[in-house]
C-alpha cells in the first residue's frame, strides 16, 4: 500500500494547480451545501417552531366544513363530478356548550398534552380618546398554559393575574403602542357588539413577533369573557397540545371523527407555507445538487487530464512491476484525497458563512420579526456534505482509473518511439 | 549449464500477421547478449516477451525452469517487479519525481520500507555517478545521467536479467560509452544482460549476437568472451 500512497501524493503535491483546483471545485461545493442547507432549514424550522408556538398543534373550532357535494356524494359517490350553484348557508354550529365534557375526555389521551378552550369575539378598546378595535380572548390561564406557550410572549409573565383579577387584561404590544400605553396599570374601556362598555386594567403585553397579533390581541379571563359578551358556559375553540407534532393531522381527523366538530391541524393551519417549503427545498437541493455535480466533474476532469498526460508513467509504473490494481488505487486514492481535502476545506467555508450569514443584522417585518437569519447549524449538514465529497470523488474517479489501468504498455513504449 | 530464460516455439500474431516466427531462445545466467536487426525485425516484440510485458500467441516461456502462465496476471507483474529491470531508449523517468524517488519506485512495490528503498536509491545514484544530484527532477540533469537513473532504477530489485531497447539510442558516442561500461560492470558483476542495439560496434563488447530478420532468428553467435 505505501507504494500506492507514496506515487499519488508524490503526483499531488507536485501538480499543486491542478490538485488546487480540483480542492476549491469540491470545497466550494461543500461549503454552498452546508450554507444552503443550514439556511434553508433554519428558515424553516424557525417558521415552523414560531407557528406551532403560535398556532395549537390541533384547534377544534364551530365551523362547518364547506363541503357543498356531500350529499351528493353520498348519493352518487366520490366519482362525480359536480358544481352546486346557489346553495344557501345553512345554519351553523356556532357554540361548544359540552367543552368540559370534551376536556375531561381528551385529557385521559395519551397522545394528548394539554386541552384549553378559548372564545373569541369583536370589541373596540378606547383608551383616553383613540380607540382601535381587537379580536378578544378569553382563556383559562392554568389550561392554557398546558396547551400552549402563550408565556414566552407575554412580556413580564404576569398571566396569573388574569386569574387572580378577573378585571384584567393583556393586550399586544403593538396595540398598546396604537393606543399610546407604555406601561402596565393603565385602565381601558372596552365595548362589546352588544354595545356594553367595561372597564379594565391593563396588567401586561402580549409580543410574539407576528405583527398583525401583536396590532389586535386582547387576552383576558374566560369567564369575564363569557359575562361580557353574554355568552354563559360556551366557547368557539378547543385547542389541543400533542405528543408528536407531526401526528396532528392524524389526531385532528381522529377528535373530528369523534366529535363532529371541524378541526384542524397546525399543518392543515400552514399547508401553503409547507407547500412553499417543499418546492423550496425541491429548488435548493436541485442547485446543491448540481454544484456536487460540477465539483465532481471537476474531480473527473482533473484525474483524466492527469491519466492522459501520464501515460508514459503508466506503461513505466506497469513495466515496473505495478499492477491493473496498483493503477486503479493510484488514481482513485487520487480523487479521494481531493474529496477528502476539499471536505475538509468546504467544512471551514462553509462554517465561514455560517458564521457570517448569522453575524449579518438584517431585520425582517413581515411574516415573522426575526433579527438576523435563522440558522440551523446541525452538524449533520456537515456530515452529509463530506459524505457526498466522499462519494462523488470516488465515482468521479474511477472512470478515469480503470481507463488508466487497461493502458498496455507496449502501446505507449511503441509509440513513442 | 541451466538456463534462467526459455522461449520455445514462440509465435505472436498482430492481425493475423506473424511479426515473431517459431522463436527458440534460451538466456543462461551470467550472459551478455546483444539482439540486432534491421528495423521491424521483430527485436523490440522480443524483449517484450522475454520481459513478460506481452503474451504469445503460441508457445511456452520459461523464468528459472519455471512455466509461465500468462493468466497469473499478479504473479507476472511480480515477476518483472523482481526479476527483471527494464531499460528503454527514451528514460521514461517520472518528471515529477526525484531521481531518488524515480529509483524507489519499483521498491516500494516489491515491499521495501521507505527508508531501506532510499538508503539503497543513495547507494545505487552513487555507484552510477550521480552522487549529489539525487534530489534533482530528472529535466535538471542531462540525457546521458537521465539513462543513467534509469539504469538505477532497473537495477533498484536486484534483478537478475536487464532487458535494454536500445539503450544508447539516444546518446552521444561519450554516453554510449559510460552507458556500455556500466553493462560490462553489471555483466561481470554476473548479472545477465539482453541488450537491443542498432550500432554493430556495440556488439563486440557483449559475448552473444542474436541476429533477426522478418521475426526470425537468423544467426545466433557465440563469441570471445574476454572483449567486455
Ligand atoms: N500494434 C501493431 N500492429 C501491427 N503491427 C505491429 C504492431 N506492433 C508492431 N508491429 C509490427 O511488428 C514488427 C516488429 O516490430 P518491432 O517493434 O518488434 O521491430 P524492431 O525490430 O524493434 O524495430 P526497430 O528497430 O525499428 O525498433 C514490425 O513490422 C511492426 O510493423
Ligand atoms: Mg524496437
Amino acid at each position: 500500500m505505501k507504494h500506492i500512497v507514496f506515487v499519488t501524493l508524490k503526483l499531488l503535491f507536485e501538480r499543486k494547480r491542478q490538485t488546487i483546483v480540483a480542492i476549491v471545485g469540491v470545497s466550494i461545493g461543500v461549503g454552498a451545501f452546508i450554507a444552503m442547507a443550514s439556511l434553508m432549514n433554519g428558515f424553516q424550522k424557525y417558521f415552523i417552531e414560531q407557528a406551532l408556538d403560535l398556532n395549537a398543534h390541533v384547534t377544534l373550532k364551530v365551523k362547518d366544513e364547506p363541503d357543498k357535494g356531500k350529499i351528493l356524494k353520498q348519493v352518487y359517490g366520490d366519482n362525480l363530478y359536480f358544481n352546486v350553484y346557489g346553495s344557501k348557508p345553512k345554519e351553523l354550529k356556532d357554540k361548544i356548550i359540552d367543552y368540559k365534557f370534551l376536556i375531561s375526555k381528551y385529557e385521559k389521551d395519551a397522545e394528548i398534552i394539554g386541552i384549553a378552550p378559548h372564545l373569541t369575539g369583536q370589541g373596540i378598546v378606547k383608551y383616553g380618546t383613540v380607540d382601535k378595535s381587537a379580536s378578544l380572548i378569553g382563556i383559562d390561564p392554568i389550561l392554557e398554559r398546558k396547551a400552549s406557550v402563550i408565556d414566552k410572549f407575554i412580556s413580564n409573565k404576569k398571566l396569573d393575574i388574569l386569574t387572580s383579577d378577573r378585571d384584567s387584561v393583556i393586550i399586544g404590544k403593538l396595540l398598546a403602542r396604537d393606543l399610546g400605553i407604555d406601561e402596565v396599570g393603565k385602565k381601558v374601556i372596552i365595548t362589546t357588539p352588544n354595545g356594553v362598555t367595561y372597564l379594565f386594567k391593563v396588567v401586561d403585553f402580549f409580543d410574539s413577533g407576528i405583527t398583525m397579533l401583536d396590532q389586535t390581541r386582547i387576552y383576558m379571563n374566560l369567564k369575564t369573557l363569557q359575562t361580557i359578551l353574554n355568552k354563559p358556559n360556551e366557547v368557539n375553540e378547543i385547542i389541543f397540545k400533542i405528543k408528536d407534532v407531526y401526528k396532528a393531522n392524524e389526531i385532528a381527523d381522529r377528535i373530528n371523527r369523534e366529535t363532529s366538530y371541524y378541526t384542524e391541524s397546525w399543518q392543515k393551519a400552514f399547508r401553503n407555507f409547507l407547500q412553499l417549503f417543499k418546492i423550496q427545498n425541491y429548488i435548493t437541493y436541485m442547485i446543491v445538487f448540481a454544484i456536487l455535480i460540477v465539483s465532481a466533474f471537476g474531480i473527473f476532469n482533473i484525474i483524466m487530464m492527469t491519466v492522459l498526460e501520464k501515460k508514459r508513467d503508466i506503461a513505466i509504473l506497469k513495466a515496473l512491476g505495478y499492477e491493473n490494481v496498483d493503477i486503479i488505487k493510484i488514481f482513485v486514492f487520487h480523487g479521494i484525497t481531493i474529496g477528502f481535502l476539499g471536505a475538509i476545506f468546504g467544512s471551514f467555508l462553509g462554517y465561514a458563512i455560517q458564521e457570517f450569514l448569522a453575524s449579518v443584522n438584517v431585520s425582517v417585518e413581515g411574516l415573522v420579526r426575526t433579527k438576523g437569519f435563522a440558522l440551523d447549524r446541525s452538524p449533520l449538514y456537515f456530515l452529509y456534505g463530506i459524505l457526498f465529497a466522499f462519494t462523488f470523488s470516488i465515482f468521479a474517479a474511477f472512470y478515469p482509473s480503470y481507463k488508466a489501468s487497461k493502458l498496455n504498455p507496449i502501446d505507449i513504449f511503441r509509440s513513442s518511439a | 549449464m541451466s538456463s534462467i530464460i526459455q522461449l520455445k516455439n514462440i509465435n505472436k500474431k498482430i492481425r493475423e500477421e506473424l511479426i515473431l516466427r517459431d522463436i527458440n531462445l534460451s538466456v543462461t545466467k551470467g550472459e551478455f547478449i546483444s539482439i540486432i536487426g534491421p528495423s521491424g525485425s521483430g527485436k523490440s516484440s522480443l524483449l517484450y516477451i522475454i520481459g513478460l510485458l506481452d503474451i504469445p500467441s503460441d508457445g511456452e516461456v520459461f523464468i528459472e525452469g519455471e512455466k509461465v502462465d500468462f493468466t497469473e496476471t499478479h504473479k507476472i507483474a511480480h515477476l518483472r517487479n523482481i526479476k527483471f529491470g527494464f531499460i528503454f531508449q527514451f528514460h521514461y523517468l517520472i518528471a515529477e519525481f526525484s531521481l531518488l524517488e524515480n529509483v524507489m519506485v519499483p521498491m516500494l512495490k516489491a515491499g521495501r520500507t521507505k527508508e531501506e528503498s532510499k538508503e539503497r536509491a543513495y547507494l545505487l545514484l552513487q555507484k552510477l555517478g550521480l552522487k549529489g544530484k539525487e534530489k534533482r527532477k530528472p529535466f535538471q540533469i542531462s540525457g546521458g545521467e537521465q539513462q543513467r537513473v534509469a539504469i538505477a532504477r532497473a537495477l533498484a530489485n536486484e534483478p537478475i536479467v536487464i532487458i535494454a531497447d536500445e539503450p544508447t539510442g539516444n546518446l552521444d558516442s561519450k554516453n554510449t560509452a559510460i552507458v556500455m561500461d556500466i553493462f560490462c560492470n553489471l555483466h561481470l558483476e554476473g548479472k545477465t544482460v539482453i541488450m537491443v542495439t542498432h550500432e554493430i560496434e556495440l556488439t563486440e563488447r557483449t559475448e552473444r549476437i542474436v541476429k533477426m530478420l522478418d521475426g526470425n532468428i537468423i544467426e545466433d553467435i557465440e563469441l570471445d568472451k574476454k572483449k567486455c
